[in-house]
């Protein structure tokens, strides 16, 4: 086949396979989807697993579908006795949630992507080394090994992912470190300082360089450093971390002041 | 077919047989390796009244890897359908996504004969057809 009828193939099939084109399709999917409100709707306390569902569907099919809601929700009142079935049917549906997106199953080693898209380990392994674009498997978003985040549950798995040499461990978790800001002001300044405000900006004043020269334009970092850990507002009524940025930018801009002083001087 | 996928290929199978959407049915799935889907043109469609079977195979690397599917019969006369039941439909090559099932492809089958304007064979097709003789058009690209 030539390339340019391909080229135009590739345009007409790459919109969804859900996109139909006639009234009729479009009835049917709609129908389906009325179909799965329906399901949802009678087991009402659960409705989260169609969601996605219905937001694949039109504006139109929504708000058919609130109506069908209410419908349902009358023939529940006067049918109690099927609730029990119901109930284990809400079992298995609530399950579909957790189906790995290429296997269909219930998950072994859940692991979801960037876009929140759920697989087993196994499964996007092989489908990431089968397929050279890296692309998820639902959205066509970008994935790579290394940005899939793990799901751990409570309780272990009953079986050693190991134990299949062709698949290598899921990668581990990746905590945020805590923030270093915080980190830091704990460290350097212990409560001793920290407790009266003059004390602790004159003991930052002092590691500065120059001082003796320009005080007003070499680094002069005076850190308020807030003595209250509760309180997270200082005594300019401004947020610390603001409080820290602006200090030190503006040391900054002074220091490259008092580079430029300097350096006019000794040319002159 | 022994492999693990089985398993999603049962559900898929299932699913179908169970609430298939209209204008789509199985035919022959006796075998979980080929199947035959009927599809009916849809209405208001060039394609209305007409009606098509599809034959999927799959083999081991499902659904990693596309299922083969042509139209077995007589394959309706479109733009992007050539002479001999082959497909040219992206999705079932380069495009291919193992959260594709069979019934996404069928729907997309559907779209594409519905969204035709004109019922015309490629402009290659005897071409094509002379040169995939016996091929599986996953290898006639």
């Amino acid at each position: 086949m030539s390339d340019d009828v391909e080229n135009n193939h590739e345009q007409n099939s790459v919109p969804n396979d859900q996109s139909l084109n006639t009234t009729d399709d479009i009835s049917t999917v709609r129908r389906r989807n009325l179909n799965r409100v329906n399901e949802s709707s009678d087991k009402n306390e659960q409705p989260q697993p169609m969601i996605e569902e219905i937001d694949e569907t039109t504006s139109t099919t929504t708000t058919t579908s609130t109506t069908t809601t209410n419908n349902n929700n009358n023939n529940k009142n006067t049918n109690p006795e099927t609730k029990e079935q119901e109930n284990t049917e809400e079992e298995k549906e609530s399950n579909n949630q957790f189906e790995c997106n290429i296997c269909f199953d219930d998950v072994s080693e859940p692991v979801v992507t960037q876009c929140g898209h759920l697989f087993c380990w196994s499964c996007i392994f092989q489908w990431l080394q089968y397929n050279a674009s890296q692309q998820c498997p639902v959205c066509k978003a970008p994935v790579t090994e290394e940005k899939l985040i793990p799901i751990y549950g409570r309780g272990s798995n009953a079986t050693d992912p190991r134990k299949n040499r062709s698949i290598p461990q899921r990668p581990p978790g990746r905590p945020e470190q805590v923030r270093p800001n915080q980190n830091n002001s704990n460290r350097t300044y212990p409560d001793v300082f920290g407790a009266n405000q003059w004390n602790t900006q004159f003991g930052n004043v002092s590691i500065s360089a120059g001082f003796g020269l320009f005080p007003g334009l070499f680094g002069l970092h005076f850190y308020q450093q807030n003595n209250n850990n509760n309180n997270s507002i200082n005594n300019n009524g401004r947020p610390q971390n603001s409080a820290d940025f602006e200090s030190l930018l503006l040391s900054r801009i002074f220091f490259a002041i008092g580079i430029i002083i300097l350096f006019f001087i000794l040319v002159n | 077919m022994a492999t693990r996928y089985a398993k999603r290929l049962q559900k898929e199978l299932m699913e179908l047989q169970v609430s298939p959407p209209t204008g789509i049915r199985v035919e022959e799935a006796n075998d979980l390796s080929r199947w035959v889907i009927g599809i009916d043109g849809t209405t208001g469609s060039l394609y209305q009244g007409e009606k098509f079977s599809l034959q999927f195979r799959f083999n081991d690397g499902y659904p990693l890897e596309a299922p083969e599917v042509i139209f077995i019969g007589k394959p309706p006369v479109h733009p992007h359908i050539y002479g001999n039941g082959h497909i040219c439909l992206s999705i079932l090559y380069d495009h291919w996504s193992p959260a594709l099932t069979v019934l996404s492809i069928c729907l997309s089958i559907l779209s594409m004969l519905s969204s035709c304007t004109e019922k015309v064979r490629p402009v290659d097709d005897s071409v094509y057809v002379s040169r995939a003789v016996g091929k599986s058009p996953k290898d006639t690209r």
